[in-house]
């Protein structure tokens, strides 16, 4: 089985979370609220939370203090640069997709 | 409906790891509370939860969960239908081959709980913590047939063994030279092995330990 990369965003619950906090720092709450309206569908408290926790062990986001019960979590530098890193590539091999759908 | 809800959640909340919810368990329930509680909701919970287990969870719950349900399961059928435990005679290098998988396992057990957790990681304490858990229910069993509401049928090489219609709630113990006893060494078995599970996790533990310090001298 293949092992998850360990240099840019996994899967798409991360690459969602990183979208979603480069508009700016976030609960939970509202980066659920946030990516179902961006997104589309839905995604799971427990797939959040999960991809979170990766998230912030690899310090791309770190969270801020509490407030409230909900504790806010902004995108780092790490976090930023590795966002820009993997939507370039996304954005090149999507160019090039379309391009070849075009041309049959 | 929302005291329901809150119970429900709580009890999502409850299967992670006790690490993991000390740092996001609250924040996780707030979440919880304030999104439509769905079927979807609770899947994606409880599977994220056996995630979170996997990654955080203490070596020792993460190996004794499955061991603990065939135990169970084991006792359940054992007395429902006792006939599917047939007596192997060609079983004969059981008795040394099991006990010997057991301690390997202890030291595993060991060895995983110092890896995961070097500073806090107790391999002895993980193993035998691991063996009160799955060998819980024969402890049950034992004080069940101490009260006398559970008989215990000792069988041999050759007897057949009986059905639920015909012996009711009863343990059968399979047991070739059919001491009257047979069962006693069973339902102690998890007091009489927690030495060895001592030793061996800590054996375990220290083999980790090793690998660590061998592992930072070469970094």
């Amino acid at each position: 089985m293949a092992r998850k990369p360990q240099s840019g965003p996994a899967s798409d619950p991360e690459i969602l979370i990183l979208s979603s906090l480069a508009g700016g720092p976030k609960h939970g709450y509202a980066i659920l609220a946030d990516i179902d309206a961006f997104a589309g569908g839905r995604m799971g408290a427990g797939t959040l939370y999960t991809a979170i926790t990766r998230l912030v062990d690899k310090g791309w986001i770190a969270p801020e203090a509490a407030a409230g019960r909900q504790r806010p979590y902004r995108l780092t530098a790490a976090g930023a640069s590795c966002l820009e890193a993997f939507l370039k590539n996304m954005r090149r091999v999507a160019k090039i997709g379309l391009g070849r759908l075009r041309l049959a | 409906m929302r005291n329901w809800k809150r119970h429900v959640v709580a009890a999502l909340v409850g299967l992670y790891p006790a690490r993991w919810k000390r740092e996001y368990g609250e924040e996780f329930r707030d979440v919880l509370m304030r999104r439509p509680l769905d079927a979807a909701t609770v899947f994606d919970a409880i599977w994220n939860a056996l995630r979170q287990q996997l990654r955080l969870g203490e070596p020792w719950i993460i190996a004794g969960v499955p061991l603990l349900a065939s135990c169970l399961t084991g006792i359940v059928l054992n007395i429902l239908y006792a006939g599917a435990y047939r007596f192997d005679p060609r079983g004969g290098n059981r008795p040394i081959l099991i006990p010997l998988l057991g301690l390997l396992f202890y030291l595993m057990i060991g060895y995983w709980t110092v890896l995961r957790d070097p500073i806090n990681g107790r391999g002895g304490r993980a193993a035998m913590k691991n063996s009160l858990l799955i060998y819980w229910p024969f402890f049950i069993v034992g004080l069940l047939h101490g009260l006398g509401f559970l008989k215990v049928i000792i069988l041999g090489h050759g007897d057949p063994a009986t059905a639920f219609h015909e012996h009711g709630f009863a343990y059968t113990v399979y047991d070739h030279t059919r001491r009257p006893a047979a069962w006693t060494y069973l339902f102690s078995l998890p007091l009489i092995q927690l030495p060895w599970c001592a030793a061996f996790g800590w054996l375990g533990g220290l083999a980790a330990r090793g690998q660590e310090h061998f592992r930072r001298r070469r970094a």
